[in-house]
C-alpha cells in the first residue's frame, strides 16, 4: 500500500459518487461500485476552535475506496473528499 | 415514509449521550414520525421526561436500555438493548424496570470475582424477567457490540452462529429476541461498517432470528459527535488520544431517507432490505406504551390503607383525627374563635375528599408522628404551612389563623397535582428516619428519590481540562477564577468580568485554552452525574419496584432513578424529608441544658414576644441565628428593626429574589419608618395590606385582594396569581377583574392602580406560609442566643449549620465572652460539649465550650473512637500506649494543645510536650500497654522534657489555623496587629460611630462572597470580612471589581478600601474603591521595617 496525499481531479455522477478521476497524468475509469465511508481527525491536536455548530468536518472525513482502470489495469484507490470546498485528494493505492 | 429509531441514547446516559431526551422527541416529531424510543444505557434516567415530551408532542413513547450481559460465570457478553412491550398493562414496563434494577443490584455471586460492583445483568435472569412460559415482555436486541456481534466482526461464522445459539436457547417466546443492525458507514470490514453489518444480517437469516435496523443513536446531529468525544474522555478518565475514539460522526438520528439507503446498502435485495425495515416497524409498534395503563402515569399511588394502619373509609378517619387535633393545638380557644377554626377546617377538608387526596394526608400525617416518636426536631416548610389540616394532623407547627395563611395557596380543586408537604428535621438523624420510614412501610412500597446534577462552570471546565490532558495544577488555577456564570456564556465572560481578564488572554494565545472556552460550553448543563436527592422519599403502594427502577445510593437504602420532576407525572407521592443543619444545633443546644443545667426546654411552646430575643436581633449580631446571618439579612435587620414575630416573617419573605427584583423592600421600610404615608388605595385594602403598610409582598395578599374585589374566591384567585406570571394569560385574568371589580362598585382609578400593583406583581412576590414556617427557627435559634449563648455556640460548632468558615463562630464566642476550651484527650468528644469551669470566688457558676476531637485534619475516625474508648489517661506515655495514635497524629494533638493536660502545667509548656510526643514517635516499635499496672516503666526510664523555649502565640495560632483551620487562641488578624495599627485600619465594631462618607480600610478575613441578583442586571459583589469584633461588609461596584480583579475571589486575608454608607439605624458598609492581599501587604510592610531598622542602626 502507497499512501500519498495529492489533489486530484473527480468526475462524479448525478448522485455524487466519482466514476473517474485523473492523477499523475493518468486518466482512471472507476470500475465496480465505489464505497464511500467515513473516518475521523483527532480535532484537538490542530483545531483551534470547537464551538457548537462548527459541523461534523471538524471530526470526521468522507472517504470513497475506489477499483478503477487505466490502460486495462486495475487498482484500488482511497480517495477523501472535502464537503466543505468539494476537494478531492488520493491518500492511498493499494498494489 | 417514516423509521422509527430504536436504539437512541440521550444526555441521560451518563458521559455518552449528548443530547435531551426532550429535543430527540421535537427531532422526531419534526420530521413526522408518529412515535420515538429512548435507550439509555443502564437504566430509565430520563424515562419520564421522554414520555412525557411525546405526550406534549402527539407521538407514541417507546422505552428501553441499553445494558451490559454476562453469562452465568459472570464473563461478559457485550451490550443490548431491551425495549419494553406496551400495551399489555404494564407487564412490559414493570419487567423492563425490574430487569434495570437487578442489572445495578450489587452481585454477590460475582464478589470473588470482584465484579460485584458492576453494572449488568446476566442473561439467564433477563431471560427469566423478559417472559414467561409462553409470553414476551420485552425485546432483547442482539447488536454489534454483543459477543454475536464481536464474534461475526472476526469472520467466525461457526462462533458467530453458536453465539446467537446461546441467546436463542434462552429466549424462546415470540418476540423475546431480535438481531440489531447497525452500519455508521466506518471503514470496510471494521465493527460498525457495512460488511460488518451484512454479515450480523446473514447470520440472523440464517438462524432465522427477526433482523431490526437500528443507528445506535447518541446525539442528535452530526455537530454534537465532538461533544460526545469529550463525554467519552470523561466517562474513561484519559484525555482525548489516549483511548480509541468513536469511529466517526454518524451516530446521529438519521432521516427516514438516510436510513433506508442504510437498508439498501446492507440487505442484498431490495425485498430484504425492505424486510428489514417491515420488522423494525414492526417491534416499534409491539413497544408502543400507552402512559396510563402502562406504566401508570399520572395515577396517585399511596400506601394501601394495611400500610397505613387504618380501618374503613380513609376519608372518615382523616375527618376524625383532624378534628381530635383542635383540642390539642387550641386548648383554651373561646367558642367564636372555636367555631373559626370548625369553619376552616371543614372547607379544607371538603376540598381534600373532592381532590381523593384523604390518603395522602394520612400517609404524611403517619410519617410526622413517626418522627415525633422518634424525639426529632421537625418543622414544615413551604405553602403547607398555609393548612390547618396540616397544623391540626401535626405536620405543621404554625397556626395559619394566627398568621393569616391560606390553605388555597397549598392546595385547591383548580389544580389537581399533588401537593407538596416538605417536612424539615434534624440533619443529623435524617437517615434514621429513612430507615424508619422504609421499615414501617416495607422496602417494596419506599425508595429514595435521585437528582441528576449537571455540568456547570466548574465541573465542565475541570472535565473539558481532563479531555485537553491539561494538568490539574493549571485546571485549578482556572477554575479557582470562575465565580457563579454558567458554562454556556463561558466564552461572553471572559470578556466582561475583570477577574478573568488573565484567562482571556491566555485565551487568545493558546489554542488549547481556546479549546477549552469551546468545549467547556459544550458540556454546560449535560447530566453529569446521578445521587441521592438530599431529602426525597418517594412513598408508593407495592407495585412501586414495577414502576420504577432503584439502585444503590450512596447510604444502604435503594434510589429511585427517576429525580423529583419526574414524581408528579409518575403518580408518585414524594416527600421531603430535608435535614437542616439548624434543627440539629437547636437540639444539640437544648440538650446541653437539659445535661448541664438539668432544665428541660420545650422550644416549640416558647413564648414568641421575648423582648430580649427581639433586642438581640436588632443589634445585627445575628450570626448563628437561621435565615437572618447572612451578610445581606444581617444590613436588612439594620434597617428593618425587627420588633414581633410576624416582622421575622416579612423579613425573610423581603430577602428573596422575587421581592428584591420587585423592589418591594425599600417602599415597605419606608412605611414602617413613617417616611412615607402607606397608601391603601381603597379602605377594603388596608386590612389585607396593613401587616407592610401597603406593599404587596406576600401571595396571599394578592389571593386577598383579588378575592375581595371580585368575589371570586381563594381557589379561583390562586389560579388568577398563577396566571398573573405569564403576560399572555394576565390579559385574560386583568379583562376578568376590571369587569368584576367595576361591577362591584370600585372606581376606575382604584381599578387601574390595584391592576398596577397586581400586574407588576408577576412572579415577584413569596408565600406567606413558607416565610412564616421559616420565621419559627429563627425566631427558636434567636431565643437560644438570647437566653443560652454557650449550649447554643456548642450546637452551632457540632452541626456547622450557617454559610460562613467554623472560625467565625470562635470570634463571634470571643465578642459573646463565651470561653472555648481546646480540644483534651481526656474531655474532647465528637461533639461540641459544654463543661462547668472552675468557679469564680463567690460569683456565678462559669461554663465553656470545648472543641471537638473531629476538628483536627488528619485524623482518622478509628483513632477518635479509640482515644474516646481508651481514656483517662494519666500521661503522654499512657495515652501514647493505649490510644496508639500514629506519628502524625500525636504530633499534631500535642501541637494544638490536646496533650497539655497530661503534663504538670507548673513544669512542662506547651514545646515541652511536642518534644515528649516527637521522643515516643522516635521510638522504633510501641511498647504494649502492661494490663493492671498504675505507672508505667517506660515513662520512668524517660522523664518528660523540660525547658524548651515555649510557643509564642503567633506561632499557636499558625499551628491551629494550619490543623484546624480555627484560630482559637487569638484571632488571626492579631498577627498584623503592627501593620493594622500602623496604617490606621477601623474596627468592625467600630464603623457603627463613624459619619456616613468616611474615608476607611478595613481589613479582616474573608466569611462571605456574594453576588446577588440586581434589578440592574449589572453584578455587584459583596464581600463580608470578618476582624475579630464583628463582620463588616464591602461592595464591590464594576470599577472597584476592575480594580481588585484577582483579589476578589480568591484572597482569604484582605484589606480594603472605601467610603463608610449608613444603610439604617445600626446599618453601616463599606463602599469599596480598592483590595488588596493583606499577606503581600505584611511582606512588604517587613521589608520596609527591616530598612527603617537598619537604617536608624547605621
Amino acid at each position: 500500500m502507497l499512501r500519498i496525499d495529492e489533489a486530484v481531479l473527480v468526475a462524479t455522477d448525478n448522485v455524487g459518487e466519482p466514476v473517474g478521476f485523473s492523477w499523475r497524468g493518468c486518466t482512471y475509469r472507476v470500475g465496480s461500485r465505489p464505497i464511500r465511508w467515513f473516518t475521523r481527525r483527532a480535532w484537538w491536536l490542530d483545531s483551534p476552535r470547537a464551538n457548537r455548530g462548527i459541523g461534523a468536518s471538524l471530526l470526521e472525513i468522507e472517504m470513497w475506496r475506489i477499483e478503477a482502470f487505466a490502460n486495462q489495469e486495475a487498482r484500488q484507490f482511497e480517495l477523501t473528499h472535502s464537503v466543505d470546498d468539494d476537494a478531492w485528494r488520493l491518500v492511498r493505492v493499494f498494489e | 415514509m417514516s423509521f422509527v429509531h430504536l436504539h437512541v441514547a440521550s444526555a441521560f446516559s451518563g458521559h455518552y449521550g449528548v443530547t435531551r431526551p426532550e429535543l430527540l422527541a421535537e427531532a422526531v416529531a419534526a420530521a413526522k414520525g408518529d412515535c420515538a424510543a429512548l435507550t439509555d444505557r443502564d437504566g430509565l434516567y430520563g424515562a419520564v421526561k421522554h414520555i412525557g415530551a411525546c405526550l406534549k408532542l402527539g407521538l407514541a413513547p417507546i422505552v428501553g436500555v441499553d445494558l451490559a450481559v454476562f453469562d452465568d460465570d459472570w464473563q461478559a457478553l457485550g451490550r443490548c438493548v431491551v425495549l419494553a412491550h406496551g400495551n399489555n398493562r404494564g407487564l412490559g414496563w414493570s419487567a423492563l424496570c425490574r430487569v434495570v434494577s437487578a442489572a445495578h443490584r450489587p452481585k454477590r455471586s460475582a464478589r470473588e470475582s470482584g465484579k460485584n460492583r458492576l453494572i449488568g445483568i446476566r442473561r439467564s435472569e433477563l431471560a427469566d424477567l423478559v417472559q414467561d412460559e409462553d409470553r414476551s415482555f420485552a425485546t432483547v436486541l442482539i447488536g454489534p457490540d454483543s459477543d454475536v456481534g464481536k464474534a461475526t466482526l472476526l469472520g467466525n461464522k461457526t462462533e458467530s452462529e453458536r453465539a446467537l445459539r446461546g441467546w436463542q436457547a434462552l429466549f424462546r417466546t415470540p418476540a423475546a429476541l431480535g438481531v440489531e443492525i447497525v452500519s455508521h458507514l466506518t471503514e470496510p470490514g471494521t465493527h460498525l461498517s457495512v460488511s460488518h453489518a451484512k454479515r450480523m444480517l446473514q447470520l440472523a437469516d440464517s438462524l432465522r432470528v427477526p433482523a431490526v435496523l437500528t443507528n445506535s443513536v447518541r446525539y442528535l446531529a452530526p455537530d454534537d459527535a465532538v461533544t460526545a468525544d469529550v463525554l467519552d474522555a470523561a466517562r474513561f478518565l484519559v484525555p482525548l488520544g489516549e483511548f480509541e475514539a468513536q469511529p466517526n460522526a454518524q451516530a446521529w438520528l438519521k432521516s427516514a431517507t438516510q436510513m433506508r439507503a442504510l437498508a439498501a446498502d446492507i440487505a442484498t435485495e431490495d425485498s430484504r432490505a425492505e424486510l428489514l425495515l417491515k420488522h423494525t416497524e414492526a417491534l416499534a409498534n409491539r413497544c408502543r406504551l400507552e402512559p396510563v395503563s402502562d406504566c401508570g402515569w399520572g395515577i396517585p399511588k399511596t400506601p394501601e390503607k394495611e400500610a397505613l394502619g387504618i380501618a374503613g373509609n380513609p376519608f372518615e378517619v382523616l375527618w376524625q383525627r383532624a378534628h381530635a387535633g383542635i383540642e390539642w393545638r387550641y386548648p383554651d380557644a373561646k367558642a367564636k374563635a372555636l367555631a373559626e377554626v370548625q369553619h376552616r377546617l371543614n372547607l379544607e377538608l371538603m376540598t381534600i375528599n373532592k381532590l381523593g387526596f384523604a390518603t395522602y394526608f394520612l400517609t404524611v400525617a403517619d410519617v410526622a408522628q413517626m418522627i415525633r416518636d422518634m424525639k426529632i426536631r421537625t418543622a414544615a416548610r413551604g405553602s403547607g404551612a398555609g393548612s390547618l389540616t396540616n397544623y391540626l394532623l401535626g405536620i405543621s407547627g404554625v397556626d395559619p389563623i394566627e398568621h393569616e395563611l391560606l390553605f388555597e395557596r397549598f392546595l385547591s380543586t383548580e389544580r389537581s397535582s399533588l401537593p407538596d408537604i416538605d417536612i424539615d428535621v434534624e440533619s443529623a438523624r435524617r437517615h434514621d428516619i429513612y430507615r424508619a420510614i422504609f421499615k414501617r412501610y416495607g422496602g417494596d412500597r419506599v425508595t429514595l428519590l435521585s437528582m441528576q446534577s449537571t455540568y456547570r462552570g466548574r465541573g465542565a471546565m475541570r472535565d473539558s481540562g481532563l479531555a485537553l490532558g491539561l494538568d490539574d495544577e493549571q485546571i485549578d488555577e482556572i477554575a479557582k477564577n470562575m465565580w457563579r456564570f454558567s458554562a454556556r456564556s463561558f466564552r461572553n465572560a471572559l470578556a466582561v468580568k475583570p477577574e478573568l481578564a488573565a484567562m482571556a488572554e491566555a485565551v487568545e494565545q493558546d489554542r488549547k485554552m481556546n479549546l477549552l472556552v469551546d468545549i467547556t460550553e459544550r458540556l454546560d448543563r449535560l447530566p453529569r452525574h446521578i445521587s441521592m436527592h438530599p431529602c426525597g422519599v418517594i412513598l408508593g403502594d407495592q407495585t412501586l419496584l414495577g414502576l420504577t427502577p432503584v439502585e444503590p445510593s450512596g447510604i444502604d437504602l435503594p434510589m429511585s432513578q427517576f429525580d423529583k420532576d419526574d414524581m408528579d407525572p409518575m403518580g408518585l407521592l414524594k416527600l421531603d424529608v430535608l435535614g437542616v443543619r439548624m434543627q440539629s444545633s437547636m437540639a444539640h443546644a437544648v440538650n446541653e441544658i437539659e445535661r448541664v443545667h438539668g432544665q428541660r426546654i420545650d422550644l416549640d411552646a416558647i413564648r414568641k414576644d421575648d423582648e430580649a430575643t427581639f433586642k438581640l436581633i436588632r443589634s445585627t449580631n445575628t450570626l448563628g441565628i437561621f435565615q437572618i446571618e447572612s451578610p445581606g439579612q444581617r444590613e436588612l435587620t439594620g434597617k428593618h428593626q425587627p420588633t414581633e414575630f410576624n416582622d421575622l416573617t416579612i423579613q425573610i419573605s423581603l430577602f428573596r429574589p422575587g421581592p428584591m427584583k420587585g423592589n418591594m423592600i425599600a417602599p415597605y421600610l419606608d412605611g414602617r419608618h413613617g417616611f412615607a404615608e402607606p397608601e391603601y388605595i381603597h379602605p377594603d385594602l388596608e386590612p389585607i395590606l396593613r401587616e407592610t403598610y401597603g406593599v404587596v409582598i406576600f401571595h396571599e395578599h394578592v389571593l386577598r385582594v383579588l378575592n375581595k374585589m371580585t368575589g371570586c374566591g381563594l381557589a379561583k384567585a390562586d389560579e388568577f396569581r398563577r396566571r398573573l406570571e405569564n403576560p399572555k394569560s394576565a390579559a385574560q385574568v386583568q379583562q376578568f377583574f376590571r369587569r368584576e371589580a367595576a361591577e362591584r362598585g370600585y372606581s376606575q382609578e382604584v381599578i387601574d392602580k390595584v391592576w398596577g400593583i397586581l400586574e407588576g406583581f408577576g412572579s415577584f412576590g413569596f408565600c406567606k406560609a413558607h416565610g412564616a414556617a421559616f420565621a419559627l427557627p429563627t425566631y427558636q435559634s434567636a431565643w437560644l442566643k438570647t437566653h443560652h449563648p454557650t449550649e447554643f455556640l456548642a450546637g452551632l460548632f457540632t452541626h456547622d449549620p450557617g454559610m460562613y468558615p467554623k472560625r467565625l463562630l470562635l470570634a463571634e464566642a470571643r465578642r459573646l465572652g463565651v470561653q472555648i476550651l481546646p480540644v483534651c484527650v481526656n474531655r474532647s468528644t465528637t461533639e461540641y460539649l459544654v463543661e462547668r469551669i472552675a468557679d469564680a470566688p463567690g460569683g456565678e457558676p462559669k461554663y465553656a465550650v470545648r472543641l471537638a476531637l473531629t476538628e483536627l485534619h488528619g485524623v482518622s475516625g478509628a483513632e477518635i473512637e479509640r482515644i474516646i474508648e481508651q481514656r483517662p489517661y494519666s500521661d503522654i506515655a499512657d495515652f501514647y500506649l493505649r490510644a496508639k495514635p500514629n506519628r502524625r497524629t500525636l504530633e499534631t494533638l500535642a501541637t494544638i494543645g490536646a496533650l497539655d493536660s497530661l503534663v504538670d502545667a507548673t513544669q512542662h509548656n506547651r514545646a515541652d510536650v511536642i518534644a515528649r510526643a516527637r521522643q515516643l514517635n522516635a521510638l522504633s516499635d510501641r511498647k504494649q500497654a502492661p494490663t493492671n499496672q498504675a505507672t508505667l516503666d517506660f515513662s520512668i526510664v524517660e522523664p518528660v522534657p523540660t525547658g524548651n523555649e515555649d510557643k509564642t502565640v503567633e506561632e499557636r495560632v499558625r499551628d491551629e489555623l494550619k490543623l484546624m483551620k480555627l484560630d482559637v487562641s487569638e484571632h488571626v488578624l492579631e498577627l498584623y496587629r503592627p501593620m493594622l495599627d500602623a496604617m490606621g485600619v477601623v474596627r468592625s465594631d467600630e464603623l457603627v460611630g463613624l459619619r456616613s462618607k468616611t474615608e476607611v480600610l478595613i481589613a479582616g478575613v474573608r466569611v462571605a462572597t456574594q453576588t446577588p441578583p440586581m434589578r440592574s442586571g449589572k453584578r455587584v459583589v459583596f464581600l463580608s470580612l470578618d476582624d475579630g469584633s464583628g463582620c463588616s461588609d464591602a461592595t464591590f461596584f464594576e470599577d472597584a471589581q476592575q480594580r481588585a480583579s484577582s483579589i476578589l475571589f480568591n484572597t482569604k486575608l484582605l484589606l480594603v478600601a472605601g467610603k463608610t454608607r449608613r444603610t439604617g439605624v445600626r446599618g453601616v458598609s463599606i463602599m469599596a474603591d480598592n483590595a488588596w492581599d493583606l499577606r503581600e501587604l505584611w511582606k512588604e510592610f517587613n521589608k520596609t521595617q527591616a530598612t527603617a531598622e537598619l537604617r536608624s542602626s547605621a
